[in-house]
Protein backbone atom coordinates (compact mmCIF):
# COMPACT_ATOMS: atom_id res chain seq x y z
CA UNK A 1 0.00 0.00 0.00
CA UNK A 2 2.82 2.38 0.91
CA UNK A 3 4.47 1.54 -2.39
CA UNK A 4 1.25 2.35 -4.20
CA UNK A 5 1.13 5.74 -2.52
CA UNK A 6 4.79 6.33 -3.34
CA UNK A 7 4.08 5.35 -6.90
CA UNK A 8 1.20 7.79 -7.03
CA UNK A 9 3.33 10.61 -5.69
CA UNK A 10 6.00 9.88 -8.23
CA UNK A 11 3.77 9.46 -11.26
CA UNK A 12 0.58 11.05 -9.93
CA UNK A 13 1.34 14.22 -11.88
CA UNK A 14 1.55 12.28 -15.09
CA UNK A 15 -1.63 10.30 -14.40
CA UNK A 16 -3.57 13.40 -13.47
CA UNK A 17 -2.16 15.27 -16.45
CA UNK A 18 -3.25 12.53 -18.87
CA UNK A 19 -6.66 12.26 -17.23
CA UNK A 20 -7.41 16.00 -17.21
CA UNK A 21 -5.93 16.53 -20.68
CA UNK A 22 -8.14 13.69 -21.86
CA UNK A 23 -11.19 15.35 -20.35
CA UNK A 24 -10.20 18.68 -21.90
CA UNK A 25 -9.81 17.15 -25.34
CA UNK A 26 -13.09 15.34 -24.98
CA UNK A 27 -14.75 18.70 -24.26
CA UNK A 28 -12.92 20.33 -27.18
CA UNK A 29 -14.18 17.86 -29.75
CA UNK A 30 -17.57 17.48 -28.11
CA UNK A 31 -18.66 21.08 -27.55
CA UNK A 32 -16.77 23.09 -30.19
CA UNK A 33 -18.25 23.03 -33.66
CA UNK A 34 -15.09 23.60 -35.69
CA UNK A 35 -12.86 21.27 -33.73
CA UNK A 36 -15.60 18.65 -33.73
CA UNK A 37 -15.88 18.82 -37.51
CA UNK A 38 -12.11 18.63 -37.99
CA UNK A 39 -11.79 15.80 -35.48
CA UNK A 40 -14.45 13.58 -36.95
CA UNK A 41 -13.35 14.35 -40.47
CA UNK A 42 -9.78 13.35 -39.59
CA UNK A 43 -11.08 10.29 -37.83
CA UNK A 44 -12.92 9.14 -40.90
CA UNK A 45 -9.82 9.82 -43.01
CA UNK A 46 -7.75 7.83 -40.55
CA UNK A 47 -10.14 4.91 -40.48
CA UNK A 48 -10.25 4.98 -44.26
CA UNK A 49 -6.47 4.92 -44.32
CA UNK A 50 -6.30 1.93 -41.97
CA UNK A 51 -8.99 0.16 -43.91
CA UNK A 52 -6.99 0.60 -47.10
CA UNK A 53 -3.83 -0.60 -45.40
CA UNK A 54 -5.45 -3.65 -43.86
CA UNK A 55 -7.02 -4.41 -47.20
CA UNK A 56 -3.61 -4.22 -48.87
CA UNK A 57 -2.10 -6.45 -46.20
CA UNK A 58 -4.83 -9.07 -46.38
CA UNK A 59 -4.52 -8.95 -50.16
CA UNK A 60 -0.81 -9.63 -49.79
CA UNK A 61 -1.48 -12.67 -47.64
CA UNK A 62 -4.11 -13.98 -49.98
CA UNK A 63 -1.49 -13.84 -52.76
CA UNK A 64 0.12 -16.89 -51.19
CA UNK A 65 -2.98 -19.04 -51.69
CA UNK A 66 -3.53 -17.40 -55.04
CA UNK A 67 -0.05 -18.39 -56.16
CA UNK A 68 -0.59 -21.87 -54.81
CA UNK A 69 -3.74 -22.38 -56.85
CA UNK A 70 -1.99 -20.99 -59.92
CA UNK A 71 0.88 -23.42 -59.44
CA UNK A 72 -1.62 -26.27 -59.20
CA UNK A 73 -3.29 -25.15 -62.36
CA UNK A 74 0.08 -24.77 -64.03
CA UNK A 75 1.06 -28.31 -63.10
CA UNK A 76 -2.14 -29.54 -64.71
CA UNK A 77 -1.32 -27.77 -67.96
CA UNK A 78 2.24 -28.98 -67.93
CA UNK A 79 1.02 -32.51 -67.31
CA UNK A 80 -1.25 -32.19 -70.29
CA UNK A 81 1.57 -30.90 -72.46
CA UNK A 82 3.89 -33.72 -71.51
CA UNK A 83 1.15 -36.27 -72.09
CA UNK A 84 0.45 -34.73 -75.47
CA UNK A 85 4.12 -35.21 -76.28
CA UNK A 86 4.43 -31.66 -77.49
CA UNK A 87 7.73 -29.88 -77.32
CA UNK A 88 6.36 -26.97 -75.38
CA UNK A 89 9.65 -25.12 -75.56
CA UNK A 90 8.76 -24.29 -79.15
CA UNK A 91 6.64 -21.24 -79.69
CA UNK A 92 4.17 -22.88 -82.04
CA UNK A 93 2.29 -25.62 -80.31
CA UNK A 94 0.21 -28.04 -82.31
CA UNK A 95 -2.55 -29.96 -80.64
CA UNK A 96 -3.53 -33.38 -81.85
CA UNK A 97 -7.11 -34.38 -82.19
CA UNK A 98 -6.88 -37.81 -80.64
CA UNK A 99 -6.45 -37.38 -76.90
CA UNK A 100 -3.51 -39.51 -75.75
CA UNK A 101 -3.54 -41.69 -72.68
CA UNK A 102 -2.13 -40.08 -69.62
CA UNK A 103 1.30 -41.23 -68.57
CA UNK A 104 2.49 -38.54 -66.19
CA UNK A 105 0.94 -36.88 -63.18
CA UNK A 106 2.32 -33.55 -61.99
CA UNK A 107 2.10 -31.99 -58.57
CA UNK A 108 3.56 -28.69 -57.50
CA UNK A 109 5.72 -28.69 -54.39
CA UNK A 110 7.66 -26.21 -52.33
CA UNK A 111 11.38 -26.62 -51.70
CA UNK A 112 12.01 -26.75 -47.95
CA UNK A 113 15.68 -27.61 -47.92
CA UNK A 114 18.27 -27.47 -50.63
CA UNK A 115 22.02 -27.98 -50.82
CA UNK A 116 24.40 -27.46 -53.73
CA UNK A 117 27.89 -27.33 -52.27
CA UNK A 118 28.43 -30.95 -51.25
CA UNK A 119 29.44 -33.99 -53.25
CA UNK A 120 26.02 -35.45 -52.71
CA UNK A 121 23.26 -32.89 -52.69
CA UNK A 122 19.68 -33.40 -51.61
CA UNK A 123 16.45 -31.45 -51.47
CA UNK A 124 13.44 -31.79 -49.20
CA UNK A 125 10.00 -30.99 -50.58
CA UNK A 126 6.72 -30.43 -48.78
CA UNK A 127 4.82 -33.32 -50.38
CA UNK A 128 4.64 -36.91 -49.15
CA UNK A 129 2.64 -40.11 -49.17
CA UNK A 130 -0.45 -38.15 -48.20
CA UNK A 131 -0.21 -36.39 -51.56
CA UNK A 132 0.39 -39.66 -53.39
CA UNK A 133 4.09 -39.12 -53.99
CA UNK A 134 6.00 -42.31 -54.83
CA UNK A 135 9.62 -43.24 -54.64
CA UNK A 136 11.60 -42.72 -57.87
CA UNK A 137 9.37 -39.93 -59.11
CA UNK A 138 11.13 -37.23 -61.10
CA UNK A 139 11.35 -33.63 -59.90
CA UNK A 140 11.38 -30.92 -62.56
CA UNK A 141 10.77 -27.21 -63.02
CA UNK A 142 9.63 -25.10 -65.91
CA UNK A 143 13.22 -24.69 -67.02
CA UNK A 144 14.85 -27.99 -66.34
CA UNK A 145 15.24 -31.08 -64.23
CA UNK A 146 15.98 -31.15 -60.52
CA UNK A 147 16.29 -34.70 -59.24
CA UNK A 148 14.71 -37.97 -58.21
CA UNK A 149 12.57 -38.69 -55.15
CA UNK A 150 14.42 -41.29 -53.08
CA UNK A 151 12.53 -41.35 -49.79
CA UNK A 152 8.92 -40.50 -49.01
CA UNK A 153 7.41 -39.76 -45.62
CA UNK A 154 3.92 -38.67 -44.64
CA UNK A 155 4.22 -35.01 -45.54
CA UNK A 156 7.69 -34.62 -47.01
CA UNK A 157 9.95 -36.31 -49.46
CA UNK A 158 13.70 -36.47 -49.92
CA UNK A 159 15.03 -35.73 -53.39
CA UNK A 160 18.42 -36.69 -54.70
CA UNK A 161 19.52 -33.64 -56.61
CA UNK A 162 21.01 -34.00 -60.09
CA UNK A 163 23.97 -32.25 -58.44
CA UNK A 164 25.01 -35.62 -57.00
CA UNK A 165 28.08 -37.69 -57.77
CA UNK A 166 25.97 -40.73 -58.61
CA UNK A 167 23.55 -39.01 -60.94
CA UNK A 168 23.06 -40.73 -64.29
CA UNK A 169 20.32 -39.17 -66.38
CA UNK A 170 19.73 -40.47 -69.84
CA UNK A 171 19.84 -37.43 -72.12
CA UNK A 172 20.00 -36.58 -75.75
CA UNK A 173 21.19 -33.80 -78.01
CA UNK A 174 18.16 -32.31 -79.63
CA UNK A 175 19.67 -31.75 -83.06
CA UNK A 176 21.56 -35.05 -83.37
CA UNK A 177 19.17 -37.30 -81.49
CA UNK A 178 22.20 -39.00 -79.96
CA UNK A 179 21.88 -40.43 -76.47
CA UNK A 180 24.28 -40.16 -73.60
CA UNK A 181 24.20 -39.89 -69.85
CA UNK A 182 24.34 -36.77 -67.80
CA UNK A 183 26.74 -36.74 -64.85
CA UNK A 184 27.91 -34.15 -62.39
CA UNK A 185 31.58 -34.07 -61.57
CA UNK A 186 32.80 -30.45 -61.46
CA UNK A 187 31.07 -29.46 -58.24
CA UNK A 188 29.75 -26.46 -60.11
CA UNK A 189 26.01 -26.12 -59.52
CA UNK A 190 25.51 -24.54 -62.94
CA UNK A 191 27.36 -27.12 -65.05
CA UNK A 192 27.06 -30.82 -65.81
CA UNK A 193 28.73 -33.23 -68.20
CA UNK A 194 27.24 -35.29 -70.97
CA UNK A 195 29.08 -38.56 -71.56
CA UNK A 196 28.94 -41.46 -73.95
CA UNK A 197 27.98 -39.48 -77.05
CA UNK A 198 29.77 -41.49 -79.78
CA UNK A 199 32.67 -39.85 -81.59
CA UNK A 200 31.03 -40.06 -85.01
CA UNK A 201 28.22 -37.75 -84.04
CA UNK A 202 29.23 -34.47 -85.64
CA UNK A 203 29.02 -31.54 -85.37
CA UNK A 204 28.31 -30.65 -81.78
CA UNK A 205 28.12 -26.94 -81.35
CA UNK A 206 28.03 -24.58 -78.48
CA UNK A 207 24.42 -23.75 -77.64
CA UNK A 208 22.91 -27.06 -78.77
CA UNK A 209 19.96 -28.02 -76.61
CA UNK A 210 20.20 -31.04 -74.34
CA UNK A 211 16.95 -32.86 -73.53
CA UNK A 212 16.01 -35.80 -71.36
CA UNK A 213 15.74 -38.87 -73.52
CA UNK A 214 13.07 -40.89 -71.82
CA UNK A 215 15.12 -44.09 -71.90
CA UNK A 216 15.05 -44.03 -68.15
CA UNK A 217 11.78 -44.62 -66.41
CA UNK A 218 12.33 -41.54 -64.29
CA UNK A 219 12.12 -38.39 -66.38
CA UNK A 220 9.56 -37.74 -69.09
CA UNK A 221 11.02 -37.45 -72.52
CA UNK A 222 11.93 -34.13 -74.07
CA UNK A 223 12.47 -31.94 -71.01
CA UNK A 224 15.07 -29.27 -71.57
CA UNK A 225 18.12 -29.77 -69.38
CA UNK A 226 20.53 -27.15 -70.69
CA UNK A 227 22.74 -26.13 -73.56
CA UNK A 228 26.15 -27.30 -74.71
CA UNK A 229 28.94 -25.15 -73.35
CA UNK A 230 31.94 -26.85 -74.88
CA UNK A 231 32.82 -30.21 -76.41
CA UNK A 232 36.01 -31.95 -77.45
CA UNK A 233 37.27 -35.46 -78.07
CA UNK A 234 39.96 -36.70 -75.76
CA UNK A 235 42.76 -38.66 -77.32
CA UNK A 236 42.14 -42.38 -77.37
CA UNK A 237 38.53 -42.14 -76.40
CA UNK A 238 35.53 -43.09 -78.43
CA UNK A 239 33.21 -40.45 -77.12
CA UNK A 240 32.83 -36.70 -76.84
CA UNK A 241 33.52 -34.89 -73.61
CA UNK A 242 30.76 -32.34 -73.36
CA UNK A 243 30.11 -29.76 -70.65
CA UNK A 244 26.69 -28.25 -70.56
CA UNK A 245 25.20 -25.19 -68.88
CA UNK A 246 22.16 -26.08 -66.85
CA UNK A 247 19.04 -24.19 -67.76
CA UNK A 248 17.80 -24.02 -64.20
CA UNK A 249 19.84 -22.54 -61.36
CA UNK A 250 19.18 -25.16 -58.70
CA UNK A 251 20.54 -22.95 -55.93
CA UNK A 252 17.60 -20.55 -56.27
CA UNK A 253 14.77 -23.08 -56.50
CA UNK A 254 11.55 -22.29 -54.66
CA UNK A 255 8.84 -24.31 -56.36
CA UNK A 256 9.13 -27.51 -58.33
CA UNK A 257 6.89 -30.16 -59.89
CA UNK A 258 6.94 -33.79 -58.88
CA UNK A 259 6.29 -36.09 -61.83
CA UNK A 260 4.73 -39.47 -61.16
CA UNK A 261 5.09 -41.92 -64.00
CA UNK A 262 1.88 -43.93 -64.14
CA UNK A 263 3.40 -46.46 -66.54
CA UNK A 264 6.47 -46.99 -64.45
CA UNK A 265 5.43 -50.35 -63.03
CA UNK A 266 4.84 -51.71 -66.50
CA UNK A 267 8.12 -50.39 -67.77
CA UNK A 268 10.03 -51.84 -64.85
CA UNK A 269 8.35 -55.18 -65.27
CA UNK A 270 9.67 -55.38 -68.81
CA UNK A 271 13.11 -54.28 -67.73
CA UNK A 272 13.03 -57.00 -65.12
CA UNK A 273 12.70 -59.57 -67.89
CA UNK A 274 15.93 -58.29 -69.44
CA UNK A 275 17.72 -58.55 -66.11
CA UNK A 276 16.41 -62.03 -65.46
CA UNK A 277 17.71 -63.40 -68.68
CA UNK B 1 2.88 32.53 6.12
CA UNK B 2 1.09 29.44 4.83
CA UNK B 3 -2.29 31.11 5.01
CA UNK B 4 -1.12 34.28 3.36
CA UNK B 5 0.25 32.28 0.41
CA UNK B 6 -3.06 30.55 -0.07
CA UNK B 7 -4.95 33.82 0.25
CA UNK B 8 -2.72 35.59 -2.25
CA UNK B 9 -3.07 32.81 -4.78
CA UNK B 10 -6.83 32.48 -4.31
CA UNK B 11 -7.17 36.22 -4.73
CA UNK B 12 -4.94 36.15 -7.81
CA UNK B 13 -7.01 33.31 -9.25
CA UNK B 14 -10.25 35.27 -9.00
CA UNK B 15 -8.79 38.56 -10.27
CA UNK B 16 -7.04 36.89 -13.24
CA UNK B 17 -10.13 34.95 -14.28
CA UNK B 18 -12.29 38.08 -14.15
CA UNK B 19 -9.66 40.21 -15.89
CA UNK B 20 -9.19 37.65 -18.65
CA UNK B 21 -12.85 36.85 -19.09
CA UNK B 22 -14.34 40.32 -18.84
CA UNK B 23 -11.61 42.69 -20.03
CA UNK B 24 -8.77 41.08 -22.00
CA UNK B 25 -11.05 38.84 -24.02
CA UNK B 26 -12.86 41.93 -25.36
CA UNK B 27 -9.65 43.79 -26.18
CA UNK B 28 -8.74 40.89 -28.46
CA UNK B 29 -12.22 40.70 -29.94
CA UNK B 30 -12.55 44.46 -30.53
CA UNK B 31 -9.42 44.56 -32.60
CA UNK B 32 -11.35 43.68 -35.73
CA UNK B 33 -8.72 44.87 -38.19
CA UNK B 34 -5.99 42.77 -36.66
CA UNK B 35 -7.48 39.36 -35.84
CA UNK B 36 -4.24 37.86 -34.56
CA UNK B 37 -4.22 40.10 -31.51
CA UNK B 38 -4.85 38.28 -28.25
CA UNK B 39 -3.79 38.93 -24.69
CA UNK B 40 -3.60 35.79 -22.58
CA UNK B 41 -2.65 36.78 -19.07
CA UNK B 42 -4.31 34.20 -16.82
CA UNK B 43 -1.50 31.57 -17.10
CA UNK B 44 0.63 33.66 -14.70
CA UNK B 45 -1.46 32.09 -11.95
CA UNK B 46 0.19 28.80 -12.90
CA UNK B 47 3.61 30.47 -13.23
CA UNK B 48 3.46 32.01 -9.79
CA UNK B 49 2.23 29.05 -7.72
CA UNK B 50 4.67 28.37 -4.85
CA UNK B 51 7.57 26.09 -5.69
CA UNK B 52 6.55 23.57 -3.04
CA UNK B 53 3.08 23.05 -4.57
CA UNK B 54 2.72 19.32 -5.40
CA UNK B 55 2.70 18.61 -9.13
CA UNK B 56 -0.77 17.03 -9.17
CA UNK B 57 -2.19 20.06 -7.33
CA UNK B 58 -0.67 22.45 -9.89
CA UNK B 59 -2.23 20.43 -12.69
CA UNK B 60 -5.58 20.25 -10.93
CA UNK B 61 -5.67 24.01 -10.24
CA UNK B 62 -4.72 24.70 -13.84
CA UNK B 63 -7.59 22.49 -14.94
CA UNK B 64 -10.09 24.48 -12.84
CA UNK B 65 -8.57 27.76 -14.04
CA UNK B 66 -8.81 26.78 -17.69
CA UNK B 67 -12.34 25.49 -17.22
CA UNK B 68 -13.57 28.82 -15.85
CA UNK B 69 -11.77 30.85 -18.51
CA UNK B 70 -13.36 28.55 -21.08
CA UNK B 71 -16.77 29.42 -19.65
CA UNK B 72 -16.11 33.10 -20.47
CA UNK B 73 -14.74 32.27 -23.93
CA UNK B 74 -17.51 29.73 -24.66
CA UNK B 75 -14.87 27.30 -25.92
CA UNK B 76 -15.12 24.28 -23.60
CA UNK B 77 -11.82 22.47 -23.25
CA UNK B 78 -9.60 24.72 -25.37
CA UNK B 79 -8.12 26.86 -22.58
CA UNK B 80 -8.38 23.90 -20.22
CA UNK B 81 -6.14 21.67 -22.30
CA UNK B 82 -3.56 24.44 -22.72
CA UNK B 83 -3.55 25.23 -18.98
CA UNK B 84 -3.19 21.60 -17.99
CA UNK B 85 -0.30 21.23 -20.41
CA UNK B 86 1.40 24.39 -19.13
CA UNK B 87 1.05 23.11 -15.56
CA UNK B 88 2.51 19.79 -16.62
CA UNK B 89 5.63 21.33 -18.18
CA UNK B 90 6.13 23.92 -15.41
CA UNK B 91 8.46 21.64 -13.37
CA UNK B 92 10.50 20.93 -16.50
CA UNK B 93 10.97 24.64 -17.22
CA UNK B 94 11.74 25.32 -13.56
CA UNK B 95 14.34 22.58 -13.65
CA UNK B 96 15.88 24.01 -16.78
CA UNK B 97 16.21 27.53 -15.38
CA UNK B 98 17.30 26.44 -11.91
CA UNK B 99 19.84 28.94 -10.52
CA UNK B 100 23.22 27.64 -9.41
CA UNK B 101 22.24 28.11 -5.74
CA UNK B 102 19.01 26.15 -6.28
CA UNK B 103 15.51 27.17 -5.28
CA UNK B 104 14.17 27.96 -1.87
CA UNK B 105 11.20 25.61 -1.73
CA UNK B 106 9.22 28.05 0.42
CA UNK B 107 9.36 30.80 -2.19
CA UNK B 108 7.27 31.45 -5.25
CA UNK B 109 8.96 31.95 -8.64
CA UNK B 110 8.64 35.76 -8.81
CA UNK B 111 10.80 38.63 -10.01
CA UNK B 112 11.39 39.70 -6.43
CA UNK B 113 12.72 36.30 -5.38
CA UNK B 114 14.71 35.28 -8.44
CA UNK B 115 15.46 38.47 -10.37
CA UNK B 116 13.84 40.13 -13.37
CA UNK B 117 16.18 38.44 -15.84
CA UNK B 118 15.25 35.01 -14.57
CA UNK B 119 11.57 35.83 -14.39
CA UNK B 120 11.43 37.06 -18.01
CA UNK B 121 13.13 33.90 -19.29
CA UNK B 122 10.87 31.71 -17.20
CA UNK B 123 7.58 33.41 -18.04
CA UNK B 124 8.49 33.83 -21.71
CA UNK B 125 9.12 30.10 -22.07
CA UNK B 126 5.94 29.04 -20.31
CA UNK B 127 3.83 31.67 -22.04
CA UNK B 128 5.17 30.55 -25.42
CA UNK B 129 4.33 26.92 -24.65
CA UNK B 130 0.89 27.89 -23.39
CA UNK B 131 0.06 30.08 -26.39
CA UNK B 132 1.32 27.62 -28.96
CA UNK B 133 -0.68 24.82 -27.37
CA UNK B 134 -3.74 27.01 -27.04
CA UNK B 135 -3.75 28.21 -30.65
CA UNK B 136 -3.00 24.69 -31.87
CA UNK B 137 -6.03 23.34 -30.09
CA UNK B 138 -8.07 26.29 -31.27
CA UNK B 139 -7.18 25.65 -34.92
CA UNK B 140 -7.09 21.88 -34.34
CA UNK B 141 -5.29 21.02 -37.55
CA UNK B 142 -1.65 21.20 -38.67
CA UNK B 143 -2.98 22.73 -41.90
CA UNK B 144 -3.18 26.09 -40.10
CA UNK B 145 0.39 25.98 -38.78
CA UNK B 146 1.35 29.39 -40.28
CA UNK B 147 -1.73 30.97 -38.78
CA UNK B 148 -0.95 29.33 -35.43
CA UNK B 149 2.61 30.61 -35.45
CA UNK B 150 1.59 34.19 -36.32
CA UNK B 151 -1.08 34.20 -33.62
CA UNK B 152 1.38 32.78 -31.10
CA UNK B 153 4.03 35.36 -31.95
CA UNK B 154 1.70 38.36 -31.78
CA UNK B 155 -0.05 37.17 -28.62
CA UNK B 156 3.29 36.39 -27.00
CA UNK B 157 4.55 39.95 -27.45
CA UNK B 158 1.28 41.51 -26.30
CA UNK B 159 0.94 39.19 -23.30
CA UNK B 160 4.55 39.56 -22.20
CA UNK B 161 4.07 43.31 -21.90
CA UNK B 162 1.23 42.73 -19.45
CA UNK B 163 3.12 40.00 -17.59
CA UNK B 164 6.09 42.36 -17.05
CA UNK B 165 3.84 45.27 -16.11
CA UNK B 166 2.17 43.04 -13.53
CA UNK B 167 5.50 42.23 -11.90
CA UNK B 168 6.71 45.83 -11.93
CA UNK B 169 3.44 47.14 -10.60
CA UNK B 170 2.89 44.69 -7.76
CA UNK B 171 6.32 43.10 -7.34
CA UNK B 172 4.77 40.23 -5.38
CA UNK B 173 6.81 38.06 -3.06
CA UNK B 174 4.26 35.29 -3.17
Amino acid sequence: MRRLIQLFFRFGGLFLFLLLEGIAFFMVVQYNKEQKAIFFNSLSHLSQYFEDKSHAISYHFSLETEADSLRKENSKFKQLLISLDIDYTDKEVSVFDDAPFQQYLLQSAKVIKNSIHKNHNYLILDRGTEDGIEKHSAVITDNGIVGIVIEVRKKHCLVMSILHRQTRVSSALKNQNAHGSLIWKDLNPLKMNLENIPKHIQPIERGDTVLTSGYSAMFPEGLVVGTVDSSWIEQGKGAHTITINLNEDISTLKYVYIVTNLMRAEQLELEQIINDE
Amino acid sequence: MMNSTITVNAFRFVILVLLQGLVLQNIGNDWATFPYFNIILYPIFIFLLPLRTPKPLVIFLAFILGLIVDLFYATPGVHTSASVFTAFVRPVVLNYFEPRAGYNANHSPTKKRLGSNWYIKYSLTLELIHLFFYFSVEAFSPVFIVNILIKTGVALIASMIFIIIHQILFDPAE
